[in-house]
């Protein structure tokens, strides 16, 4: 993965889903290389089904939510990063920035 | 009476550990562990083919046990994943427990950690690319960490050294070496618990030494104290959420962030809490507690030998790591755990042959060499 293929961490996902690591592995090669931001948001969203508790994962969705100009789905994401992690302080963006293409 | 069907199978352990210690495939996103999970899961099936038909038996009876948890659990994956290898060990627990003795598998570990130590050897040197044998810690060789290596190591070390068979010990030195602490503090405790069997003179050696090399080990690390205080905040954070019943297989990686308070879960996310006893009591509540418990009882109550002081390092070490979820120290525990629950083989009962009559030599349930206490009754 570390050699940038993102298709590699997507067929391991497919090939051995049991452990979190493996179905995780696309999300966060999207993390790591990038991609079009709405296919990107579907993957992210799609993973935090499965692992609802990755903190990381849904700061990226926060921050590619308001890249996307969704602001309802932005301050969603927000508000449950803020419930799984209390003590870190976010400063929320209050303005629909311009849409901002990838 | 099983163990005229052990026969073949009994030699191919040894190869079999061997291959299981050096298995590893590079470049891989879990390169130590999932290949080797993936050989235990072809190579213990077969060993089984010859085996009682009770042996399936009793697993199918773990088996619904465990996948009646797995509905609990908060995610099937996981808990699939962790089922599974649940499952290798209580086929590996069956292997031992009639396994006339685990020295082969010693020496196979052994030979293979001798692998694993010309790698340590050579990225000490800077001799080997460091992509290849890329890992969460230095001189990880092929475990992708140097804790399990190190824990594999420690185990196979303890269990050569109570059989005295000396040769194949120095080429697993460096992997034990290698810079882990747990490792060395789970083997300074199984070596004092073995110097005890022998003389008060050689416990206090044993003591020394293993302070000795715990010392060195602290005084080489650059943050000597990190990575117990993280455990410690893991720990704070997963005791007032223990329940009863557990919250079902694999449910600690999945629910752990949710109750990350000492550590930021946006920064770090935790797979295991470092604590074996903890993991259990988190994910299958009391049984899993009782589960270990029964583990320490035996190793406890269990008469001085090889399989006894790996189980003592395995179950040390897991107070501070994860070798249960291991597949080199699971698979070696089980194994021993296995050979210490052996069935006992009642005065008359009839033993067949006289490869049964060393298997089961030890009928008073002990686990020296087969055969050598010599209370056999009829064959």
């Amino acid at each position: 993965m570390w050699t940038g293929d993102v298709a590699a961490a997507d067929r391991a996902a497919r090939l051995f889903p049991l452990k979190r690591a493996r179905r995780v592995g696309p999300a966060y090669a999207r993390i790591l290389y990038g991609g079009n931001i709405g296919e990107t948001r579907l993957l992210w969203q799609r993973t935090l089904v499965d692992d609802p508790n990755a903190a990381d994962l849904l700061f990226n969705l926060a921050r590619a939510d308001l890249q996307a100009g969704d602001f309802s789905a932005y301050k969603q994401s927000l508000e449950r990063l803020r419930r799984l992690t209390p003590h870190n302080i976010y400063t929320e963006v209050v303005a629909v920035p311009e849409r901002i293409e990838p | 009476m099983f163990a005229v069907r052990w026969g073949w199978s009994c030699d191919f352990l040894g190869p079999i550990s061997f291959l299981l210690a050096v298995c590893y495939v590079p470049y891989w996103a879990s390169a130590a562990t999932a290949p080797r999970w993936a050989f235990l899961s072809l190579a213990l099936p077969v060993l089984l083919v010859v085996r009682d038909i009770a042996v399936p038996w009793a697993a199918l009876a773990v088996v619904g046990t465990l996948f009646g948890l797995i509905w609990v659990a908060p995610n099937v994956y996981e808990a699939g994943y962790v089922f599974w290898l649940y499952l290798l060990y209580v086929l590996a627990f069956f292997i031992g427990r009639d396994l006339p003795d685990l020295k082969q598998v010693f020496v196979g570990l052994a030979l293979g950690l001798w692998v694993n130590s010309a790698v340590v050897v050579g990225q000490y040197f800077r001799i080997f690319d460091p992509l290849l044998f890329r890992g969460g810690s230095n001189y990880a060789a092929l475990y992708g960490n140097y804790i399990p290596a190190g824990e594999a190591a420690a185990m196979v070390v303890i269990a050569l050294v109570a059989l005295r068979l000396w040769w194949p010990i120095a080429g697993v030195l460096p992997t034990l070496l290698a810079g882990a602490r747990g490792p060395a503090v789970a083997f300074g405790i199984a070596a004092v618990c073995l110097a005890w069997t022998y003389s008060r003179r050689l416990t206090a050696m044993a003591v020394a030494l293993s302070g000795a090399t715990l010392t060195v080990l602290v005084l080489l690390h650059p943050d000597p104290l990190a990575g117990f205080q993280e455990r410690l905040d893991v720990w704070r954070d997963l005791i007032p959420n223990l329940t009863v019943l557990g919250h079902g297989l694999g449910s600690f990686v999945i629910d752990f962030p949710k109750y990350q308070d000492h550590t930021n879960a946006l920064q770090v996310r935790f797979e295991y809490p470092h604590n074996d006893v903890l993991n259990l009591a988190y994910e299958l509540g009391v049984a899993g507690v009782l589960l270990w418990v029964m583990l320490l009882l035996r190793a406890v109550r269990a008469e001085p030998c090889a399989e006894r002081y790996a189980l003592v390092v395995f179950l040390a070490a897991g107070m501070l790591a994860f070798p249960m979820y291991m597949p080199v120290t699971g698979f070696l525990a089980a194994l021993c755990a296995g050979r210490l629950c052996r069935s006992r083989v009642r005065v008359g009962e009839p033993v067949v042959g006289v490869r049964a009559a060393v298997h089961e030599g030890d009928v008073d349930g002990r686990c020296g060499r087969g055969g050598s206490r010599g209370e056999i009754v009829s064959t």
